[in-house]
Order: C-alpha cells, then structure tokens, then sequence
C-alpha cells in the first residue's frame, strides 16, 4: 500500500536524528566498554586480553554481590515511597478549589531543581549525629538520633531519605499530568450514582492513571538503580561499604583503582540486568494498563 | 636575487614560528582563596616570558576528579604538561612510566643544581623514584594536632603543654569530654593520611619498601586498633562519616587531627583560640609528606616540556615558594624562604605555623605511592570505619582478615 | 462544579501541604540563611535559623572568586540549546514511535530506552575520546551534541502522544493534510504540558551536570556552573557561606522560571479542553 511505504518511510525519518545521537554518543562508548571489558587496562600500561576473566572475577566476588544487594534494598526503600508520597501530593493538589496552585507546585519543585550535588552537601548536616538538624527536631519528641551517615546501619536509610525527598517533586508533576488529563465527566457520573471517594479512586483514578504509574515507576527504578551523586558526596560507599552501591563500586574501580577492564565489565552487567527489568516490567504492565 | 627572497622568506617564516609562544597547560586542584595564589603567580610568570611562553592554568577539580580528567585526557592522547596530583596517587603513573625526569634538567643546568640543598630534604627524597627527581612539592604539608585552647581552658588543661602520647591525648580527651554531653576531646579523623600516621605512630608499618608485600597485621597495629576503640566506646573521642570539619568549627570538639593547610582556614573561621602541636608518637615517630606535587608528562613534545621546566623552577624558586607559604599556610619548599626575615616574622606573628616544619625536618616521611595503594588504603580504611562504629568487634581477627584481603590485591597488581 | 468540602478540612489539607512544604525545602531554606551568616556563625551551637549578616557580602566574594556570571550565562546557552534540540528530536522520535507500526519498532524502542540504563562514569572515557576525535573537546559543542536527544524524552512524549485518539488524525489525513503538518498543527499543540515538563528535565540535567563538563572543558571561561560551584570546597573544607550564596544563584533563577513556565503549564492544560 503507497500510504503504508510513505507512513514508513516518514515513520524512520521521524526517529533517524534521536537514533544517530543515540547511537554515536552513547552507544559507541557502549560497545568500547563492551570490548575493553575482555582486557586488563589501568589506562597507562598497555591492555593485555584477558578474555572472560573479569566477568568470572565480577561473579565470584562477594563485594560485587554485596553492591548488588545494597543497590536493591535501595532501590525498593526509594520508588515505593517516593511514588506514593508524590501521588498522594499530586491528589491533594489536583483539587479544584485549592488556590495557590502555582506556588505550591514550585515549593515542591524546588528539591528536583536543586543539583544533588549541592543537596547532599546540605543534607550532609542535617545528618550530621550530634549538632544536625534532624537529630535535634527528633530530641523534640524526645527520639534519641541516631548515628545517621557514620552508622552503618542508618546509612543506606539516610541516602533514601534523600533520595526520596529529591524524587517527590517530580512524581507529582507526573502525576499532576496523568490526573488531569482524566475526564471530569467520569467523576460527575459517579458522583450522581453516589460513589465514595475511596470508590472513586480506585475505579477512576487510578486504572486512568495506570500508564503514568508504570511511567513513573519505570523511571524512578532506573533513576534509583543508577544512584551516584548523593553516595559520592555523602558516605563515599561507607562507613564500611555499608552504602556501596553498584554505580560507586563502578566508579570506584574505574576511578580509584583504575581497573578499567573490570569495571567496564560491571557496567555491562548493569546495562544488561536494567534492560531485562525494563522489558519485563513492561511486558507484564502491558496487561494491567488502559490506554483509551 | 632569488636566493635572497628565498632566503627572507624562510628567515619570517622562521621568525614566526619562534615567535609564536610555547603553550603550556597546567592543571591544579586548589580551591578558594588558595588558588589565587597560584594563578597569580602564573599570571606573573606568564607576563615575565612574555611572547615565548604561555601557560593555560585549568581547574580540574578535587583530587579524586583530577584523576578522572587525567586518565580521559591520557586515554585520548591530550595530557596538559603539568599536573598536581595527590602524593598516594602518583603509583600507576610511575609504574607506567607516565613521568618526565626532572633530575635531567637539573643536571643540564649547573646553577640550579647547586640550589638543590636549598630544598628540604625530605621533599627531594619523597619524589625521587629510582635515582629520578619527578616532581617539585607544591602544596606540601604535615598533618598536625590542632587544639581548641578556650576548651582545654575550660577543663583545666594547660593550653601550652603538649599531648605527646596517645595516652596523653586520651587523657585530656576525658576532661574534655567530662564538660558536657555535646563536648568531645579529640575528633578522629579517619583521612588516609592521618591513619598512616596514627599506625606509625604505634610503631607500626603498613606496607613494605618495595610496595609487594603487606605489614599492617601487626601487635602494634592491634594495640593501635584497639586503644581507638576504647576511646570511641568511652565516647572521649569521636568519629564523623562526614562534616568533620565543621563539626571542629562548632567549638565543641577539643583537639583535631587536620593538616597544615588549614591554619589559615581555622584562624579566619573558628570562634575559639587555636592552637597546634606537633602530632602524637607512642612508639613511632614517622609523620606522612601530604598534599600535592607538580608532575610533568614524559609524553610531550621537547619544546613544550623545556618551557615546563622554567615554569616549575620559577614555582619552586625562593620568592614564589615564600610567597605561597604566606599565603595559604602550607609549608614553603626552601630552606631560604623558611629562613628569610619575612617567614620568621610570619612565624614570631603566628607561633602554630612553625610547628610543620620541625616535624619536616625531623620526623617526615614520604606516604606510601604504590600501584595498587589506593585500593589498600581502602580496604584498611573500612577496618578503621567497622572498629570505630561496632566497639565490640574483634580487632585482632578483622586486621587479620585486612591483611589477607591487602595481600590479595598487591598480588593481583603485580602480575 | 463539584461541592467544595468544609472549611475545617480544606485548612487541614491547607496545613499539610504547607508543613509538607516546608519540610521539603529545609535543605534550601538553609541554604540561603547561610548565604547571610558569618563563616563563624554557620556552625554554631545551638543552631541558628536566621540570617545575622543583613548584606550581600557573601554573594560578592563568592563573584570575585570566579567569574560567576559567564559560568552562568555559559550554562544558560548549554542548557537552552540542549532544551531546543531535545525538544525538536524527542517529539519527533516519539511521535514515530508511537503512531506508527513497522518492522522493528519496538526494537529500536528498546535500543533507545536502554541508553537511560548505561552508567554515565563508564561513558565518560570513550565518550571524551569520540569528542576529541571531532576535535570538539574545550568547546560548548561537546556538551550540547551528545545530548541533542535524550531516551527519556522520548520516552516521555511517547506515552503522551499515546494518548492522543486517533480519530483526530484519521480526519486530518482525510482533509489531504500530510504527516508533518499533523505532527506540527495538532499533535504538538495537544501535546503542551508534556513538551513544557520534558523541557524542564532537559534543561534540568544539562544546568546540572558535572562531571562531564570538568572532564571535557578546560578553560575556565567556558565551563559550567556546578563545575563553578564545587571550587567553593576542597577536599577537607567548604567557604560554606560563599558556597551557599553562589549555589543560590545558580538556582534561584530556575526556580522563577519554573514558576512562570508552569502557569503556561497549567493553561496549556486548560486550553485543552476535554478529552474524550
């Protein structure tokens, strides 16, 4: 059929300039790592090939294995929350006879627009066990602090703290879009028929809501998943690996020891696993999402 | 007739090329006010040489980030010619050869050679590797034991007397501490240097001369280990992950373990009076040469490396080097400059800042360099880190257990 | 119109959002109290909430430190022409995605949003060597080129425009109107509170990038802002109150463009009308 072949053809010229992009400035370094994952490389002396070797050191290791887990721990404390905190924002903001809507939506804003690393910074005090902020306001409830930052067990917490706080803001505005392209009439309808408001929610809002909700949560699981500036700032992967997340024993390994080989293997690994996690949530979303 | 306009033409092309300045880029990570210190002088050498040579001063951030922007720029062929880099982290380079010899302009040049006293010795000796002179100190420095004065006051300490001992710092650490609950006396301070010489300073050793073989499971490392324990547990002592240094501003904390370069820093900020010793020995006395050097890059063209060469001589010269050690603190490279009528008025003025350069000449020592250091240093950081927030842990068995794992990883290095 | 609940409740809902907001913003409200405190006063015990320096001293040594005004206008050029790109790229990309059925679209889907799965640290090397490659590296280019398009735009525009009935460009098309001029007089109309949220993010990210910009920048009157920024630590201090003063700057000028950009936003949205 001509309008097919010409749909076709405007169809990949549509995509063309995104892809080059894509492909020469992210993709090119991709297959270098992909390539140099195979040598031993500290970048002076010359590579030497080593074939699978950093793959076999990468699985065998127990810290690689560790980074993983805190990496997902983090992961789940983060997107829940964060996604829940900004729906919840969203729903209150979505309401018709709030005023001020402009400038709550900045203040919310504000964290998102903030460079982290300039938050973690600030963050940093607020941690801080005994003159920072929270340990203080938590004395008010008579909450002894804890050791935040410089405790191993409050570390990785601490970072989902900010993390957290730093995503809100996004996710509202996300959601802010996804609610208010739902019909007003579906809600005056079931209004007429006398429906509660949890009723509502859950019958309207939220299967209409559904492909901004698999949006947002994809996003914010890679978002989290590729956590870096806030660990860097903030702990450097410690105190005692306690908060060394894959990206930071990455660039720890890159950087620090300069094995290059090695932690290009690592990143391989984390390209790969990331896009397995997203075609699957996608896959099993695709079932559960109303898209008219 | 010919000939001659042959001849001019090759004489202005010539001449335009000698004309043309030399460029030469030199990266540093100073910050704040202390590099303006060093831009301006760069800016003076740069209006001295005048259309033969130009150098391009570039920030390459913080220690860490300067070797990333090195090891890209390496990779990609496009190194400046001269570099600060950190002392600890200079091993690859060297192993990789990525250094010029400075020893061989020295040599070419018997007037500055005969100047080669004029430095303090144990700069010369920590940059010198196999024989070759490799860098010039720029911002050299000893960690020293800063005090709060108005704290040990208050607890009835003498402000004047020196804590020699760990024992000692433990000691004054209590009455400190007995203040009140948000008082501490010494904050530890977990830097890498600063365990180097805490190890050291029980009479310890961490790594082996030729960089192959580890040495930190030791009694005296233990000992060491386990008195830092003891003075967490007894909340005498205490240890933050980060913000350490304004925890020190805050005027609740007695003593401090920082390095020369703060001097300035604490003077212009603390509320409280400040005062510095020299740091502690308990059996060792060896003290770490921290900061940073300038290095120059072997892999340049000739040209380019000889205007180097005049710029890292005018940086170290007499004036430029008393100059620097005004200005920030840190410590001056030269005998003379130490020596001159304006350091020792500096130092009549401001008694803490000669405090550096008696361990310099008595007790310095240049930072282990290796290879594959950095990953030690990490590794047995994380020790430090496990011990001090988990008082109850074992120290014997996780220095063993540091041991093994440091061990593991100067072999894999080496292969 | 739906009824408005009681008064007592919406000053509740009122009050949450307000402490919810206030919360959020601790770290930046602290932030700007600092940019008017004394270095000594930054860390005092008990802490101090208020400003106690009523000039704008910090502000003006944060600017003889370093020339903050190029680094700003530097990283408003990046960050606008990277914005501009994204825009034109993105939209076009998604809106071929997500019309269209050919072989090997949801192949390329993937390929394009697997980008957002590469740790950046590890791109960073190849990435300089390309640049330098193009003889692009110390220039605006390299910091605007490799960006000119971004997976998660597309992303983005793509589950928007996914939303867009049909029938509308079925019409179009039976009015003899050519793809293009669907993509630029309905779709993109339609899609304004999408294209103003991908803006924001696109500009977002390049005004906040760092590492790159250290890594593929050298001289200093071409280089970014929080490249700028972080010279106001070094490893072991802060100049906190200069810091805090020139952080305030770099972001308090996003802050009132979010603000106007966002009531655009909001009647992009109104002026929709209903969807059906």
């Amino acid at each position: 059929m001509k309008r097919k072949g010409k749909d076709t053809l405007f169809a990949w010229f549509t995509i063309l300039p995104a892809l080059s992009i894509q492909v020469v400035f992210i993709y090119a370094p991709l297959i270098w790592a992909i390539f140099i994952s195979f040598f031993r490389w500290n970048m002076i002396r010359p590579m030497r090939f080593v074939g699978l070797a950093n793959y076999e050191r990468m699985f065998s290791k127990a810290e690689f294995w560790d980074s993983l887990r805190i990496t997902f721990v983090y992961v789940l404390g983060t997107v829940p929350t964060s996604i829940f905190i900004g729906l919840g924002l969203a729903l209150l903001m979505n309401m018709e006879w709030l005023k001020l809507k402009g400038f709550f939506r900045t203040a919310f804003y504000i964290p998102v627009i903030t460079a982290m690393a300039a938050a973690a910074v600030i963050w940093s005090w607020i941690f801080e066990p005994s003159y920072g902020f929270l340990n203080w306001f938590l004395s008010l409830f008579g909450i002894e602090g804890v050791g935040w930052l410089s405790d191993p067990d409050y570390s990785l917490p601490a970072l989902m703290i900010v993390g957290v706080w730093k995503r809100i803001g996004y996710n509202m505005v996300l959601f802010l879009a996804g609610l208010q392209v739902i019909p007003k009439s579906l809600y005056e309808v079931a209004d007429i028929d006398g429906a509660s408001k949890f009723s509502k929610f859950w019958n309207i809002t939220w299967p209409l809501l559904s492909p901004t909700t698999l949006f947002v949560v994809i996003l914010q699981f890679i978002a989290s998943f590729r956590v870096f500036v806030s660990v860097s700032v903030m702990t450097q992967g410690g105190p005692s690996k306690s908060t060394r997340v894959i990206t930071y024993y990455l660039y720890q390994q890159a950087f620090e020891n300069m094995k290059f080989g090695y932690s290009s293997a690592i990143a391989v690994f984390m390209f790969a696993l990331m896009l397995i996690f997203t075609i699957l949530q996608f896959k099993i979303s695709k079932r559960r999402t109303f898209y008219k | 007739m010919k000939k001659l306009v042959v001849l001019s033409l090759f004489l202005l092309v010539a001449l335009l090329c000698i004309a043309a300045p030399v460029k030469v880029s030199i990266w540093y990570s100073q910050t704040g006010v202390y590099s303006q210190t060093l831009l301006d002088i760069i800016g003076e050498f740069n209006e001295l040489h005048k259309g033969e040579i130009e150098v391009e001063a570039v920030y390459s951030g913080s220690y860490t980030d300067t070797l990333t922007k090195l090891l890209a720029a390496m990779v990609a062929n496009d190194l400046p010619t001269i570099a600060q880099i950190e002392q600890s982290r200079i091993g690859q380079f060297v192993d990789g050869d990525a250094f010029e010899s400075l020893t061989k302009f020295i040599n070419r040049e018997p007037e500055f050679k005969a100047q080669m006293g004029d430095f303090f010795e144990a700069f010369i000796t920590a940059q010198t590797y196999d024989g070759q002179l490799i860098a010039f100190p720029l911002n050299p420095s000893t960690p020293l034991l800063y005090i709060n004065k108005d704290l040990f006051r208050q607890a009835g300490l003498d402000p004047e007397k020196r804590p020699v001992t760990w024992q000692d710092v433990y000691d004054v650490s209590e009455a400190i501490a007995a203040l009140g609950d948000e008082y501490y006396g010494l904050r530890f301070s977990t830097s890498d240097w600063i365990l180097e010489q805490y190890l050291w300073s029980f009479g310890g050793e961490i790594i082996s001369e030729d960089g192959r073989e580890m040495l930190i499971y030791s009694p005296e490392n233990v000992a060491a280990l386990e008195f830092l324990q003891k003075a967490i547990r007894d909340k005498v002592w205490v240890w933050v992950a980060s913000g350490g240094s304004d925890l020190d501003l805050s005027g609740r904390i007695g003593l401090t373990q920082r390095s020369t370069g703060s001097i300035e820093y604490l003077l212009t900020n603390a509320t409280w009076e400040v005062g510095a010793f020299e740091m502690p020995e308990q059996g060792g006395a060896k003290v770490p040469i921290g900061g940073a050097n300038v290095y120059m890059f072997k892999d340049k063209p000739e040209e380019e490396k000889e205007a180097g060469w005049e710029l890292l001589k005018f940086l170290s010269s007499k004036e430029n080097t008393l100059r620097w050690a005004l200005n920030t603190g840190y410590m001056a490279s030269r005998k003379s400059a130490y020596n001159s009528p304006e350091m020792q008025e500096e130092l009549a003025r401001v008694p803490i800042k000669g405090v550096t350069y008696n361990q310099l000449m008595n007790r310095a020592v240049r930072r282990p360099w290796f290879g594959p250091y950095r990953e030690v240093l990490a590794e047995f950081t994380d020790t430090f880190h496990t011990i001090i927030t988990d008082t109850d842990a074992d120290c014997d068995a996780l220095l063993k257990r540091t041991q093994e794992t440091c061990q593991e990883i100067l072999d894999d290095y080496y292969w | 119109m739906t009824k408005k609940p009681h008064l007592t409740k919406r000053i509740i809902i009122y009050l949450i959002l307000v402490a919810v907001m206030i919360m959020i913003n601790l770290p930046f409200l602290w932030m700007v109290v600092t940019s008017f405190k004394t270095e000594k006063e930054v860390f005092t015990w008990p802490i101090k909430f208020y400003p106690t320096l009523f000039s704008f001293e910090n502000y003006e040594g944060a600017f003889s430190l370093m020339p903050l005004t190029r680094l700003l206008l530097n990283t408003l050029f990046i960050a606008g022409s990277v914005t501009v790109l994204q825009l034109i790229l993105n939209s076009l990309a998604a809106y071929g995605l997500s019309r269209f059925k050919f072989k090997g679209r949801d192949v390329i889907f993937i390929i394009l949003i697997g980008t957002l799965m590469i740790p950046r640290e590890v791109i960073i090397i190849p990435l300089y060597i390309i640049i330098n490659n193009m003889g692009l590296v110390d220039t605006f280019q390299s910091q605007i080129f490799p960006f000119a398009s971004s997976a998660f735009g597309i992303f983005l525009l793509r589950q928007f425009f996914l939303g867009i009935p049909d029938e509308l460009e079925d019409a179009a098309l039976m009015d003899g109107a050519s793809r293009l001029q669907i993509f630029w007089k309905i779709i993109l109309p339609l899609s304004l509170p999408a294209l103003w949220t991908t803006a924001i993010f696109s500009f977002l990210a390049s005004w906040n990038s760092y590492l790159w910009p250290l890594v593929a920048i050298n001289d200093s009157n071409k280089q970014m802002i929080q490249v700028g920024l972080s010279q106001f630590s070094s490893d072991w201090m802060t100049q906190w109150t200069w810091k805090m003063a020139a952080t305030t700057i770099a972001v308090v000028p996003i802050i009132i463009f979010f603000f106007f950009i966002q009531k655009q936003y909001v009647e992009g949205i109104r002026g929709i009308g209903i969807k059906g």
